[in-house]
């Protein structure tokens, strides 16, 4: 079938930096090293250079190295452009390759020192560094309001996807590539797998007020919409708490990680189709993507507290051992398979500039 | 002895400090790290402070001022680091050169504030020059970088840079020769910048020791209006307290919605023995007055409504909470330990206030009331401020006496329980002639809830 929402490259573009710049924070995450998110932000950082908005970046924990640590591939520097505010540390601002203007510095202390808020007056290279912790991100993201920035952007890891969590940004992009599978149908299935996470539906407002502000445990919610804590000590006793787990009904509240554990237990159960699970977030999964659609195809129904909303997939067609894969064909197969906007940035501008 | 150690020895101490509210948490650290003053002269002169700061904060139209000072502290930033660098001598980074004009700028805010409030007991170093160094462009925000007004040379290059960057084909190693040049001349005019700072160490590190003091000094004020705290009077012989309390008990009896009564004292240079109920308060009036000498000793208002208070080298304590059953000493060898360091310290001619709560009750009777006469009698002999609390009869030494009143005669009759036993105390101090000490423990502990059968017996016994 042939990809029907696909219009010219350059119509497209904006339409990606626009819905970009109506987010207040945005997290670019990769789903495993090299799929291409410093491009991909590189990408998004020159096209939006003269939108007229105020523009902030940072990462969660360190980024920016010159050399994937891993491969040792070379690895694209971000470059900030003109006007744009960053966050790093005193380290990397030191060795940063532009002029930049000192705006502030936190008294919060990273491995490689406080954290430096800085506007560039010139172009160039910085290797990035910011918050390790979701808390301090998310704080560090409401006190950009200070230097009038609409939207801060934030280069993510893949180990750290709870940075993607909608506590902390409003809107995420993921990075995915050959880097991750080089082959297509199972670099898609990856893919859709974190998608489908993100795209869990909502839980009612009336449910969801009842569930805000608890942490931790497992909890059941009854036909008439009373909550009750199961006290169960871990999910790995589930074996020993089978009765307490539905004694209040199929209806039940993870405030914490869902564990592959856990996922597979209520899959198990007879009446599964029965089951509703409302979690917190995407990032509370820890199941295998078997688990999770056995789960989900067995009838079991899975809710989120709070959704997040993915803008876009950028996909990097080239793996680190030189693998390449047809470009268009990923895009097109990526997108049919989750229905939102897939780019390739690397060959967008090349287009672009040709 | 600084602050930050007395803390740890003087109970109720924490609970006012951290009940300061200090804007900078080096502000707090400098705080900790006050001596203990020693001097008459030293103690007015920082108290005088504390009372034309809450002069000006009575002041109607100072408020606004005083919330704007208390923004600027608390955008102030620990900057020692770099004033250290700034004394040796060192060549200056963007990002120390950055602390020095945002901290110049506040200083210069702050000092405008102050002017305008008429409030001048902390003199703030004019850092205007540092400032223009620093802020080129006249912009006055408290942003840094090395700005193109320094030199036409670096400006010009910097316009050279910035075509070759726009320009695709340009030569990656002529690129790299202009950017080795920038590096050079920033580097040149940083240490240019450095150099002329150096004119000005003193007064930065001036600016940024006042204003630690004037953060200190508006958070002492603040507290003395909160709590109703009064300045104390420097007192030649004797110390005298009006209606003295204790302001964490204070607090924590209005979270239960009960009332504090304060009370008055009076400590000469000779041994005070202070007798009275379980449950009277004795321990309270001892850990108070250790901690209004405190207070007044590192210079700071006092929780009573008048006092005079004597200078003190020292404050010795024996509450009875030390820890030293971890080293392997029972109760009384650790309390008689204690009070052999104190005696010691008397005979080397320290002038002490020493503070003991019930001396030797982890003894025999005999030999306890005999050790509190000794100590009575060497404390009295020493000419020493000691208060001493005790629950032994037959003290015999030369002492003052006093004694919590107690429980109230008239009001005794209503149904007496844990929570409002406070009701029916008179915690207040009498001269005391006599030296028989009020009993009562069975009727506080039947009052406790303590096993009837158990209380019958310890009555028979008491008939014996």
């Amino acid at each position: 079938m042939k990809n029907r929402i696909s219009p010219p490259l350059l119509f497209f573009t904006n339409v990606f930096i626009e819905e970009v710049l109506t987010y207040k924070s945005i997290a670019i995450v990769g789903l495993a090293k090299n799929t291409g998110k410093t491009e991909c932000l590189n990408y998004i950082l020159r096209q939006i250079k003269n939108s007229g908005k105020r523009i902030a970046l940072t990462s969660i924990g360190i980024d920016g190295e010159k050399r994937d640590q891993v491969c040792q591939t070379p690895k694209p520097e971000i470059e900030v452009q003109e006007n744009m505010l960053f966050i790093t540390s005193e380290k990397h601002f030191r060795e940063k390759q532009l002029i930049a203007e000192i705006m502030d510095i936190s008294s919060h202390q990273t491995s490689l020192g406080r954290l430096i808020t800085a506007r560039a007056i010139s172009s160039g290279k910085i290797l990035l560094s910011g918050p390790a912790r979701a808390n301090s991100m998310k704080q560090l993201i409401e006190e950009m309001q200070r230097f009038d920035v609409d939207t801060t952007i934030v280069d993510g890891a893949l180990s750290r996807l709870s940075i993607g969590s909608p506590a902390v940004t409003d809107a995420m992009i993921l990075a995915t590539g050959a880097a991750l599978s080089c082959n297509i149908p199972q670099l898609v299935r990856m893919t859709k797998y974190v998608h489908d996470r993100i795209h869990l539906p909502l839980v009612s407002s009336e449910i969801a007020n009842k569930l805000t502000g608890i942490e931790n445990g497992i909890w059941a919610i009854d036909e008439r919409g009373e909550i009750h804590d199961l006290h169960i000590p871990s999910v790995f006793m589930l074996g020993n708490n089978k009765e307490r787990m539905f004694q209040h009904g199929n209806t039940l509240y993870v405030a914490g990680v869902v564990s592959e554990q856990l996922l597979q237990f209520l899959r198990q159960q007879k009446h599964v189709n029965e089951i509703t699970l409302i979690i917190k977030d995407f990032t509370k999964v820890f199941a295998t993507m078997e688990t999770f659609y056995a789960y989900l195809k067995r009838g079991g129904k899975m809710y989120v507290l709070y959704s997040s909303k993915l803008l876009a997939v950028c996909v990097n067609p080239l793996s680190p051992n030189g693998m390449c894969l047809d470009s268009e064909e990923l895009r097109e197969v990526m997108q049919e398979s989750l229905g939102i906007p897939v780019y390739d940035v690397k060959k967008m501008e090349n287009n672009y500039q040709s | 002895m600084l602050l930050k150690n007395a803390i740890e020895e003087i109970n109720g101490l924490r609970f006012m400090i951290d009940k300061l509210d200090i804007q900078s948490s080096w502000a707090k650290r400098i705080l900790l790290d006050s001596p203990y003053l020693h001097s008459a002269e030293e103690i007015n002169t920082e108290l005088n402070k504390v009372e034309q700061t809450c002069q000006f904060l009575n002041k109607a139209k100072s408020s606004d001022i005083i919330d704007k000072i208390c923004l600027k502290l608390m955008q102030t930033k620990d900057i020692r680091g770099t004033i250290k660098r700034i004394f040796e001598q060192q060549n200056l980074d963007d990002i120390e050169l950055f602390e020095i004009k945002t901290l110049a700028l506040a200083v210069s805010e702050i000092r405008d504030l102050l002017q305008e409030g008429k409030f001048n007991i902390i003199r703030l170093p004019d850092l205007e020059a540092v400032i223009n160094l620093l802020d080129p462009e006249g912009m006055r925000v408290p942003y840094f970088y090395v700005y193109d007004a320094y030199s036409k040379e670096l400006a010009i290059l910097r316009k050279k840079i910035k075509n070759i960057q726009m320009n695709p084909d340009a030569h990656e190693e002529k690129l790299e020769n202009l950017q080795y040049e920038h590096t050079l001349i920033e580097d040149r005019i940083r240490e240019e910048l450095s150099i002329q700072i150096q004119q000005y160490k003193q007064e930065i590190k001036d600016a940024f020791q006042n204003i630690a003091v004037l953060d200190i000094l508006i958070a002492k004020g603040k507290q003395v209006i909160e709590l109703g705290l009064q300045k104390p009077n420097v007192a030649q012989e004797i110390t005298t307290y009006k209606k003295i309390f204790n302001p964490q008990v204070q607090d924590a009896l209005s979270h239960e919605g009960k009332k504090y009564q304060p009370i008055d004292i009076r400590i000469e240079k000779k041994a005070c023995l202070i007798s009275g109920a379980n449950m009277a308060g004795k321990s309270v009036i001892l850990r108070t007055v250790a901690l209004a000498q405190a207070l007044f000793q590192f210079g700071f208002y006092i929780p009573a409504e008048e006092a005079e208070i004597a200078l003190v080298d020292k404050i010795s304590l024996c509450i009875g909470d030390e820890q030293n059953e971890l080293k392997g000493l029972s109760s009384y060898a650790s309390e008689i330990l204690r009070i052999n360091t104190i005696i010691q310290e008397i005979k080397a001619g320290k002038e002490a206030l020493v503070l003991i709560d019930e001396l030797a009750r982890t003894t025999n009777p005999e030999e306890g009331k005999a050790i509190v006469n000794a100590v009575l009698e060497f404390m009295t002999t020493h000419h020493c401020r000691a208060l001493i609390t005790s629950h032994y009869s037959g003290i015999k030494a030369n002492c003052n006496r006093l004694r919590v009143k107690g429980f109230i005669k008239d009001k005794v009759n209503g149904v007496l329980n844990v929570n409002n036993i406070n009701e029916y105390i008179d915690y207040s101090l009498i001269e005391d002639t006599g030296d028989n000490v009020p009993q009562g423990a069975t009727r506080i502990a039947r009052m406790l809830g303590v096993d009837e059968e158990l209380l019958d017996k310890v009555e028979q016994y008491m008939e014996q």
